[in-house]
């Protein structure tokens, strides 16, 4: 039988409040991120911010510099303009972003960059691979859907958090929901990452799935008050939850974060942050679990003073 | 037969049934536009050109605009195009598999607006100039409009004398050089004042104006009686037969614009997929040899109950006609490793049951027993994301949802019931690797 630890005994309680500090200051940078949110300071997609992505490749290098020059000079002076690496092949390959202008139309600026570009580099032969255009309106209708989604599933998974668990389980694991999110989406903001609707899924499909390690810890607990075991404190009686459950915690991370991984090697770029933070989200979720959700149940306990075990 | 041998061959006959659903896999999977490549437009009425119109008159237009972009975009020669309304005021046009993203725009938004007018002969363009050698619209006497035409010329016309409501139909053919023309038929009332209007002005120019452009502006040298003639310029080709298929389509009812568009072009998107496939592929071996090293026989059932998961998956993909999009590939891939997470939590289980003293046989099914109700809430909370995710998300992340709830919902199956099956094949167990 192969076994990453044959009975654990480690003491998780013991920093557990060092931890839950840890965890605040990280749920700190997360409200940071939505700060920067409203305030539109963060890198958006076209999802979100009315604008352009444009993907292009030619035969020939070109460097950025005078391509930016020649964007400046054609009407397009915010342009962002980054080459993507592909190993895979030798083709030359820009992704450029353009802020929305109201004067000009949507959809006809793919057209315009591209004959701007054939103009002054001829020799590069450039050539479109996909575009994004996106007006204010759809963007404003996909950051409305994309708020009222988030909100209707995190309405979701309380409910079925409140109908799960007691009172003092539930409260713990809202709180360690909630805190996987702001750390994620501090993660993805803060690195200036650019958030779309695909990160917003990342997110969501990350808040179902950090409760299930939540879960299998918080079940082991309840089964463990049930056998009434007496001379444990509820820290000790949590402790020993954890670390009978370890390796079922640390396992079913283990294969979606395998899985996972490739992707975030190989995949194209949109699919790599998507899987990026959902990988991230793995490793909060089940950090959280042992150092978020088990340690507000121990402080919970202590708090409402030393009771009978119900 | 017994039951249990019942349950091994229907599982057998559902993977084959699968595996034949899913070949040839490009012509049995629908793909999403963003691995096939091709166009998605949002449009919408331009509510400032249609000021002081109700929404229920605007909500009218598109739906009259919807039929006939219709039309307009089965000429494109677009195999399965989409065009439905949104809200209001919207309509969204998918055209997968569309190269020539110029040509479908102009096909699209062109509001195809016909006039028939007579070219000014008591008003002369060099009169009305200004400093630039531009026409000077504001000086333009009452009844006169400018109008560019092709190849640069330019013309000062007057009234409206035949709008192109007459038309009835439009084709393509050549004239006497091979050049494209395109010969138009007028109904019975337009043809009747068509004849009045080339009687009466013989030896004028008439202006064939499309969508505020002159495309010609022939000399009338007779009456024309018939309601039938003939718009010559310098079209190619596919210029012309785009223009007659507008024209047959008739005009848009309101001007739309674009409010949002999404290209894919075909490299772009079989890149992709072959990057996602790939990552796929070494996801999967990386769980299938973690599963077998750390959980060993065991591991190796849990295996089959994944492999088999993902072909089940797969297969309802195919008979569901779901659309497979590349957030689609990523939920496979988090399928894949989510359903042997069930098994974790199985086998675990049946490790401690074993420690407490239990008979082999009997640790199995306490290691099932128990750790359902745990497996049960994981599919819970995973689906209520992935629901929210199908009602509310995009093209791209409605795919997404729909792999990773099926894959979910499978694995229940798969990942639980499957591999029980073959753990109860045999009766006694002296040992169990697990």
């Amino acid at each position: 039988m192969f076994q990453w630890f044959k009975e654990p005994k480690i003491d998780f309680m013991k920093p557990r409040r060092f931890f839950l500090g840890l965890s605040g200051i990280a749920c700190m940078a997360g409200v940071y991120a939505i700060v920067l949110l409203y305030q539109g300071k963060a890198n958006l997609g076209t999802d979100f911010g009315a604008g352009v992505l444009l993907r292009m490749s030619s035969q020939k290098s070109v460097e950025i510099d005078p391509i930016r020059q020649s964007l400046k000079g054609e009407g397009f002076p915010e342009a962002q303009i980054q080459q993507v690496k592909d190993d895979s092949s030798n083709v030359f390959k820009l992704i450029i972003k353009i802020k929305h202008d109201p004067s000009k139309g949507v959809g006809s600026i793919g057209e315009e960059v591209l004959t701007v570009f054939n103009k002054n580099f001829p020799d590069a032969h450039f050539s479109m691979d996909g575009s994004d255009e996106v007006g204010p309106a759809v963007s404003q209708k996909l950051r409305e859907d994309a708020t009222k989604a988030f909100m209707i599933a995190m309405f979701g998974i309380l409910v079925y958090i409140a109908w799960r668990f007691d009172f003092r389980f539930a409260v713990a694991a809202i709180i360690t929901t909630f805190h996987d999110i702001l750390v994620i989406l501090g993660f993805v903001i803060l690195t200036g990452r650019e958030f779309n609707l695909l990160q917003v899924t990342a997110l969501l499909t990350l808040a179902g799935y950090s409760l299930n390690d939540t879960v299998v810890n918080f079940d082991r607990i309840r089964e463990n008050m049930r056998l009434l075991l007496k001379d444990q404190t509820f820290a000790g009686l949590v402790n020993l939850s954890v670390n009978e459950t370890l390796s079922r915690t640390i396992n079913t991370s283990l294969t979606v974060f395998l899985t996972l991984l490739p992707l975030c090697v190989l995949g194209s770029d949109t699919l790599k942050d998507f899987a990026v933070t959902l990988l991230a989200g793995v490793i909060v979720g089940t950090y959280s679990s042992v150092f978020v959700a088990s340690p507000i149940l121990v402080e919970w306990n202590l708090l409402s003073g030393p009771k009978k075990q119900s | 037969m017994t039951a249990q041998k019942m349950m091994a061959i229907l599982v057998l006959l559902l993977v084959l049934g699968c595996i034949y659903s899913l070949y040839p896999p490009s012509q049995k999977l629908k793909l999403g536009l963003d691995i096939r490549g091709g166009l998605h437009m949002n449009l919408a009425v331009d509510r400032d050109k249609m000021q002081g119109k109700t929404d229920q008159e605007i909500a009218d237009a598109a739906d009259r605009a919807l039929e006939i972009l219709r039309n307009r975009v089965d000429g494109l020669g677009v195999s399965e195009p989409v065009l439905e309304r949104e809200g209001t005021d919207g309509i969204v046009i998918q055209l997968p598999g569309l190269t020539d993203i110029k040509r479908a725009r102009e096909v699209i938004l062109s509001t195809a607006q016909l006039e028939f007018r007579l070219v000014s002969t008591d008003y002369r363009l060099s009169d009305y100039l200004n400093k630039d050698g531009k026409v000077d619209i504001e000086k333009l006497p009452k009844g006169i409009t400018y109008f560019p035409g092709t190849e640069d010329r330019e013309y000062l016309c007057g009234d409206v004398l035949l709008k192109g409501d007459s038309l009835v139909d439009a084709q393509v053919t050549t004239n006497s050089y091979g050049k494209a023309i395109i010969s138009f038929k007028l109904n019975a009332d337009g043809g009747h004042k068509f004849g009045i209007l080339t009687g009466d002005n013989i030896h004028k120019q008439l202006a064939i104006i499309l969508d505020g452009k002159v495309y010609s502006a022939p000399e009338i040298q007779s009456r024309i009686p018939g309601g039938s003639g003939i718009i010559e310029g310098s079209f190619t080709d596919e210029q012309a037969r785009d223009l007659a298929l507008i024209l047959r389509a008739g005009a848009l009812p309101a001007p739309l614009k674009v409010t949002g568009q999404f290209q894919v072009g075909p490299t772009l998107g079989a890149d992709s997929v072959k990057k996602g496939t790939w990552a796929a592929i070494y996801g999967l071996i990386l769980v299938l040899i973690f599963m077998a090293v750390y959980y060993q026989i065991s591991g190796i059932i849990a295996n089959v109950g994944l492999l088999v998961n993902l072909i089940f998956l797969m297969g309802c993909l195919a008979l569901l006609k779901a659309t497979l999009t590349l957030p689609g590939i990523a939920g496979i891939i988090l399928t894949l490793g989510l359903s042997v997470d069930s098994n974790v939590l199985i086998f675990e289980r049946i490790r401690e049951e074993l420690k407490t003293g239990k008979t082999i046989r009997s640790a199995i099914d306490a290691g099932y027993h128990r750790a359902l109700v745990a497996i049960i809430d994981t599919h819970v909370t995973t689906l209520i994301s992935a629901a929210v995710l199908f009602q509310f998300g995009t093209g791209p992340i409605k795919g997404f949802a729909v792999t990773l709830s099926l894959g979910v919902a499978l694995s229940l199956f798969t990942a639980v019931v499957i591999t029980k099956m073959i753990f109860d094949a045999r009766k006694e167990y002296q040992s169990l690797s697990i």
